[in-house]
């Protein structure tokens, strides 16, 4: 009990004394640095000249939601069922697998994204290009996830595994309330990275003419003559980051309840 | 085998039982009967493949050759549902092995719920009975690691309980335990045994074997080297690697 205590109290003094060093780092620069701010300010603060052009952002702020959220559905099933599967050891499909992942991690995404858009039609699948990047980065990042929540699995005690067979459990109901639920807290804090890199790899949708936001920006950005637009669209990226984090924090904390007496 | 004794059907036989790993041999051709109501204990010195053995009836591990019948059924056979097999053979391992992420009181309810698909009240009432009588009826809302060695292996007791089975396999139940926390699982397991639960216990902890169980088999290098009244082995033990394991532990 002792030991959460302290842990506890330690992590939130870190996270309080980083936040404090970064403010004061920001105020030396603002103020007692010789750099010339009004110019920082007019390159990439610039909101005046954003005025009345925010619109501009409504759709594409929803396309990347649309796109951020399938893609992460589809990259954790992904990941989920392929770990499951390679539990099993069947050989054939272990190789496939295994081939599956190493071959989707070393794809750059825009590669896969043109990919996708503009080879598969010759195949006979004809994707809108929403639909390919969300394909595209499903597949890369079911590939990570994949891995992820195999190391997640065989984190889990053997003892676990002997104990519910010899309830009469079967192996799916093993996998379902032993393995799994225990494999979570392993699992989420590299999940989350992956998940918010899968955010952020959105914005490669504009090869294929996706109008998402850093495309949006990059285009005003020419028109206005400031950054600004790009600072505005981090905002908006952060904005859909955050209840991602949220989620994983609540998920951890609630397997701290068991994890840590 | 088992035709020619329909009178007094053993609960348990094992017939043959070979276990190899690699090219180690840990059991030998080991025959044996374990009828209802029986208090089995085994002992043996460490490596002579006790656990092997008893993980073995309920096929958690997998013998080489030989063949294991539990109430008609044959274990060993590869058309069996070892499943609906195990629901039946409840097991205590020396680790506990309680689910971490559950209470105690879910751990108990929990195959209940998903193997017999029982109503939760029904599973709960029962649960909470079975803390009772392991005298824990206070940490139903426990989880594992809040409790202590000793309550943790009552609670997996009371899980395998809870299945109703019909005979119990226990693997050095107390080894993991600290020496104080011993007699409150021996307590448990003694009143389970003079209830009339079908018990096969690998344990050393020779005030158990004497009071509770009614039989005793010595294993050495893979062997039943002796099988007897518990008090006749151990008071007047007949083989020499009896005496001398004795010699050591007691």
């Amino acid at each position: 009990m002792m030991n959460t205590k302290k842990r506890g109290k330690n992590k939130y003094s870190t996270t309080i004394i980083s936040s404090v060093l970064l403010i004061l780092f920001f105020i030396y620069f603002l103020f007692f640095s010789n750099a010339d701010w009004s110019l920082f300010k007019e390159q990439f603060l610039n909101f005046e000249k954003m005025e009345g052009r925010y619109y501009i952002f409504i759709s594409p702020f929803f396309l990347v939601l649309k796109i951020s959220f399938f893609s992460c559905f589809f990259a954790s099933l992904i990941g989920l069922c392929f770990a499951v599967i390679r539990n099993y050891n069947f050989k054939i499909l272990d190789m496939l697998i295994t081939s599956y992942v190493v071959l989707f991690r070393s794809i750059p995404a825009m590669v896969l994204v043109v990919l996708v858009y503009f080879a598969l039609p010759f195949v006979g699948l004809n994707l809108p290009s929403t639909n390919s990047v969300i394909m595209s980065l499903s597949l890369l990042f079911g590939a990570y996830t994949t891995e992820i929540f195999r190391s997640g699995i065989n984190s889990v005690d053997k003892l676990q595994i002997e104990a519910s067979k010899s309830l009469g459990m079967n192996s799916l109901k093993t996998m379902r309330f032993i393995i799994l639920p225990q494999a979570m807290r392993v699992v989420i804090p590299p999940l989350t990275t992956v998940l918010i890199d899968v955010l952020k790899t959105t914005s490669i949708a504009y090869v294929v003419g996706v109008p998402e936001l850093i495309a949006r920006a990059r285009q005003m950005e020419g028109v206005i003559g400031s950054v600004t637009p790009l600072i505005f669209v981090s905002i908006l990226y952060f904005l859909i980051i955050l209840p991602v984090v949220i989620l994983s924090s609540r998920l951890e904390k609630r397997s701290r309840k068991w994890s840590k007496a | 085998m088992t035709e020619q004794l329909s009178q007094n059907e053993p609960l348990l036989s094992v017939v043959d039982l070979v276990k190899n790993f690699d090219d180690l041999c840990v059991l030998k051709n080991i025959t044996n009967e374990f009828h209802e109501g029986e208090v089995v204990s085994i002992m043996g010195p460490s490596g002579s493949g006790k656990s092997t053995f008893i993980r073995c009836l309920n096929h958690i591990e997998e013998p080489t050759s030989g063949k294991i019948y539990f109430d008609g059924i044959e274990v060993t056979n590869p058309k069996t549902d070892l499943d609906t097999v195990r629901r039946d053979m409840g097991m205590v391992f020396q680790n506990f092995g309680l689910f971490p992420h559950l209470t105690a009181i879910e751990n108990i309810m929990l195959a209940p719920l998903k193997v017999k698909k029982q109503k939760k009240a029904e599973a709960r009432n029962f649960a909470l009975k079975l803390l009772e009588r392991v005298g824990l009826s206070d940490k139903a809302d426990s989880y594992p690691k809040q409790l202590s060695g000793g309550q943790q292996q009552r609670v997996a007791i009371a899980r395998s309980l809870a299945m109703k089975p019909r005979v119990l396999l226990f693997d050095e139940p107390t080894s993991a335990l600290d020496p104080e926390m011993v007699r409150e699982v021996l307590d448990v397991m003694t009143s389970l045994a003079q209830e009339g639960m079908t018990m096969i216990v690998v344990s050393h902890e020779i005030n158990f074997i004497r009071e509770a169980s009614s039989r005793v088999l010595v294993l050495v290098d893979g062997e039943v080297i002796e099988d007897g009244p518990s008090k006749e082995v151990i008071d007047n033990p007949s083989h020499p690697r009896t005496k001398e394991f004795l010699g050591k532990i007691l």
